[in-house]
């Protein structure tokens, strides 16, 4: 990859990057440092001969990698801060019972959820990024909407 | 509500995803509660991932991401080339040794009819090592 295919690249990738690792770590600054190094390990990666869409499930799979590290490193999972700065932006409502939600899920299934439903990556992609079967992503990520739902539903009861 | 999964879902997902609906998928959602919930999740999600995009902050410059792999690419093909050279340093004397006293032994071998092979192999063995650092890539000075 020469440097202009790479800014190209980077463009449309650094915001949607950044958002996952956002939402699946639960910590903005975290989230800064793990796209930051996730380029960094792409651009010394031998890349040569993948297409774009190849190059972008590498890059959301090592951005994983890089928060499954750092969650062994820390042995927990990081869990959403209430006084998050990066609510000060005020979303609709609807969106902050989901962000809430969403916090309230397993690392894993957190990540899954967002890479394919907001991401719409295949299962397949899913597994590669996720080190899981391929099959196991189906159950796993009807699970995580169960739970997903369920942690929306006890909201609105106790709203 | 069902404990196994839809086999439509996958399919629901993607055409919430990308738009692309069939007549027979969209009846199908109407019906089915599991795909009704992923799809509507899709949606929903779709507002918060905009959201939390529209905060990130901004990146460092691909050309200064750019600039920093090259130089820890360089680094590292310097740490390589310092750990050749580190191997070599020990190793070529250490062979040199082991040369040295299989070659005062073959006086002895000599005595008893054998060929002094140990000898030669050592020898080869250094001139190997020497030959593998002197191919090794030299790294980049830093300007």
């Amino acid at each position: 990859m020469d440097e202009t295919t790479f800014a190209a690249f980077h463009a449309t990738t650094y915001r949607p990057l950044w958002a996952y690792v956002r939402r699946a770590a639960g910590d903005a600054a975290l989230a800064d440092d793990v796209v930051q190094d996730a380029y960094l390990r792409l651009l010394q990666a031998r890349t040569e001969g993948l297409a774009e869409p190849q190059l972008r499930v590498y890059l959301f799979r090592i951005a994983t990698n890089l928060l499954h590290d750092h969650w062994r490193r820390t042995r927990r999972e990081v869990t959403e801060d209430h006084a998050d700065p990066d609510r000060a932006s005020s979303p609709p409502a609807d969106t902050l019972d989901l962000e809430a939600a969403l916090a309230q899920l397993p690392a894993r299934d957190r990540a899954m959820v967002w890479l394919a439903h907001v991401e719409g990556y295949e299962h397949r992609d899913i597994a590669q990024m996720l080190n899981v079967g391929e099959k196991s992503v189906r159950v796993l990520l009807f699970r995580a909407r169960r739970k997903l739902a369920a942690a929306l539903t006890a909201k609105e009861i106790t709203r | 509500m069902s404990t196994t999964t839809c086999p439509h879902d996958a399919a629901a997902t993607h055409a919430a995803h990308t738009g692309t609906w069939t007549p027979a998928l969209r009846v199908h959602v109407d019906t089915c509660p599991d795909c009704r919930q992923a799809v509507a999740l899709v949606e929903q999600l779709a507002v918060l991932a905009a959201t939390t995009a529209a905060i990130a902050p901004p990146s460092r410059s691909p050309h200064a991401l750019w600039l920093c792999a090259e130089l820890a690419q360089r680094a590292r093909a310097r740490r390589r080339t310092r750990r050749r050279q580190l191997v070599a340093a020990f190793a070529t004397p250490a062979l040199a040794s082991i040369g040295f006293t299989l070659a005062s032994g073959t006086e002895g071998w000599v005595h008893l009819g054998q060929s002094p092979a140990p000898v030669t192999l050592a020898a080869a063995l250094g001139v190997a090592i020497a030959a593998w650092v002197m191919a090794s890539p030299q790294p980049h000075r830093q300007s």
